[in-house]
């Protein structure tokens, strides 16, 4: 799915004293497949940002469009292209509300209408792609379970729904690095099995710089920057004055580098850091 | 007014919520008024302000206004059918509604002009005397300072599930009255969990710096009757007595 995003304006509480302008202008489209990384420091927009993309919020002006129709009309099509974009909040955890994790990762399901079969049929699919073991979850309470494996099950009732855009919002916040490392390894190998076009919401420019196509930057509610993760990361200068770090393997270079070793400062990852210093020192 | 003695401005409002049952004449009405409207220019509060909180109750003093103007026996002016309005029955209506809109924005004066927190501080200090009854008055106006701090954090709370579930597909608008009673089960039970989270949160961080209750706790911000407060309390005397003589002369 093709979303493209045309002069979207947001404006909290219009009128009021508290009044903020929290997204001014923004467009940008996501071609069908890509993994987009959207950073920025805290109250820089993201998260009002992603709320739009699947109808929660209205724009005061501007249009999101999947695949060329309106996604805040009221129509059919429009709902059901919605459902077609899964969002993932930050903390999901805390929505889960049944008695049992199969039930709970069957609500997605159960709302777009579909028979008790397909739903747990979905739901035990999804599970799987979490890296849960589903046949020992399913039917224990979803309280009981650790804060990570909690995530994954929100995660899951998200993946249910299938979707084929999957937004999600620092899936990784608050989780320690074997968590963390966990939920990236397993967005990255669902993205593989469901061929899905993936927002990654982040503060971790490491994962960001890994993982995605595209890099959308965000300030004060505008896009500031828009490329490929390479073209990102070189404009440190001005990453800096946006509160925004670059990843390590790149500081990493940069360190090399102001040393008067001859390496690319270009790099992203540890992999490609590794491979640039065998390549010089080796 | 802002920076008064919050028990004061209780004690005031209580004055004035008093008077306003003592009032047996439109006059006495008109004497309330007019005191309220200078508080009010006094205080500097918009007036839009104190008409928003009449919103919520507006359906209530119109059902008084109603049941007044149409069931009061008396003499009557005009009749529809069954119903009939009086003289006394248009008398006591508007009567009522008047009580009732000076009331609400007598109150809510109080709340416009006085922080949450020295307000319900403000009751501690009035309640302290029935501790010795065995009212726990520290205890009670503790717990209504951390109601009142925890509403904004829930209403957040509210929104952030509501919104996870409706990306989940659920629908908390449409379908009859039990379908949406059973709708509300995904927003409600999440709600539940992370109150009482944040209920166990904060308590253990009250525990972490030390606190135990009333007993022997001081304030870092004492609260003393200044020169205001003994003038504002010469005013309401005045006033007090204005609708006092009012009734004997008019009643």
């Amino acid at each position: 799915m093709r979303i493209e995003v045309k002069d979207l304006t947001h404006i909290y509480s219009e009128g009021m004293p508290f009044e903020t302008v929290a997204l001014q202008d923004v467009s940008f489209t996501v071609e069908p497949g890509t993994f987009v990384g959207l950073i920025g420091h805290t109250g820089s927009g993201k998260s009002t940002l992603i709320q739009h993309l699947n109808g929660l919020l209205k724009p005061m002006s501007g249009k999101v469009l999947a695949d060329g129709v309106d996604v805040t009309e009221k129509s059919d099509i429009s709902r059901s292209l919605r459902r077609k974009i899964g969002l993932v909040f930050q903390y999901p955890e805390y929505q889960l509300f049944e008695e049992t994790v199969l039930k709970d990762v069957c609500f997605g399901p159960k709302n777009l209408g579909l028979s008790q079969e397909i739903c747990e049929e979905r739901a035990m699919h999804a599970l799987r792609l979490v890296g849960l073991d589903a046949e020992d979850v399913r039917d224990r309470s979803p309280f009981g379970l650790s804060g990570g494996e909690k995530r994954r099950v929100a995660i899951a009732g998200v993946l249910a729904m299938d979707p084929e855009v999957l937004i999600l919002d620092e899936p990784t916040a608050g989780l320690d690095p074997k968590g963390h490392n966990d939920i990236l390894n397993m967005i990255q190998s669902i993205r593989q099995a469901r061929d899905l076009t993936i927002i990654l919401v982040s503060h971790n420019m490491d994962d960001v710089a890994r993982l995605a196509d595209r890099v959308l930057v965000m300030e004060n509610g505008t896009l500031v920057m828009e490329g490929p993760p390479r073209s990102i990361f070189i404009r440190e200068e001005q990453l800096r004055q946006l509160g925004l770090s670059l990843p390590s393997a790149t500081v990493l270079m940069q360190l090399l580098a102001g040393k008067g070793y001859p390496v690319r400062t270009d790099v992203l990852t540890a992999a490609e850091a590794e491979e640039e210093i065998i390549r010089v020192f080796g | 007014m802002h920076r008064l003695d919050p028990r004061t401005k209780i004690m005031g409002t209580f004055v004035f919520l008093i008077s306003l049952f003592l009032v047996n004449h439109f006059a006495g009405f008109g004497l309330a008024g007019l005191f309220l409207l200078g508080l009010i220019l006094i205080s500097g509060v918009p007036f839009r302000f104190l008409f928003r909180g009449l919103k919520p109750i507006l359906f209530l003093i119109v059902f008084t206004m109603l049941i007044n103007l149409f069931m009061t026996s008396g003499t009557p002016l005009m009749s529809l059918g069954p119903l009939s309005v009086t003289e006394e029955g248009l008398y006591r209506a508007s009567f009522m509604a008047l009580r009732l809109v000076l009331l609400i924005f007598g109150s809510s004066l109080l709340t416009l002009v006085t922080k949450p927190i020295t307000l319900t501080d403000g009751m501690e200090r009035l309640m302290s005397p029935f501790n010795r009854l065995g009212l726990p008055s520290h205890e009670l106006a503790m717990m209504m300072t951390i109601a009142l701090r925890f509403i904004p954090t829930l209403l957040d709370e509210t929104d952030k599930i509501m919104k996870a579930q409706t990306a989940r597909g659920a629908d908390f608008e449409s379908g009859n009255l039990f379908r949406r009673a059973k709708g509300l089960i995904p927003l409600l039970v999440p709600l539940f969990v992370s109150a009482f989270r944040i209920a166990a949160d904060l308590a253990m961080a009250m525990e972490a710096r030390c606190y135990r209750g009333g007993q022997g706790r001081t304030r870092m911000n004492g609260m003393a009757f200044g020169k205001n407060d003994v003038f504002a309390a010469l005013i309401l005397a005045l006033y007090a007595t204005g609708i006092y003589c009012l009734r004997i002369r008019l009643g």
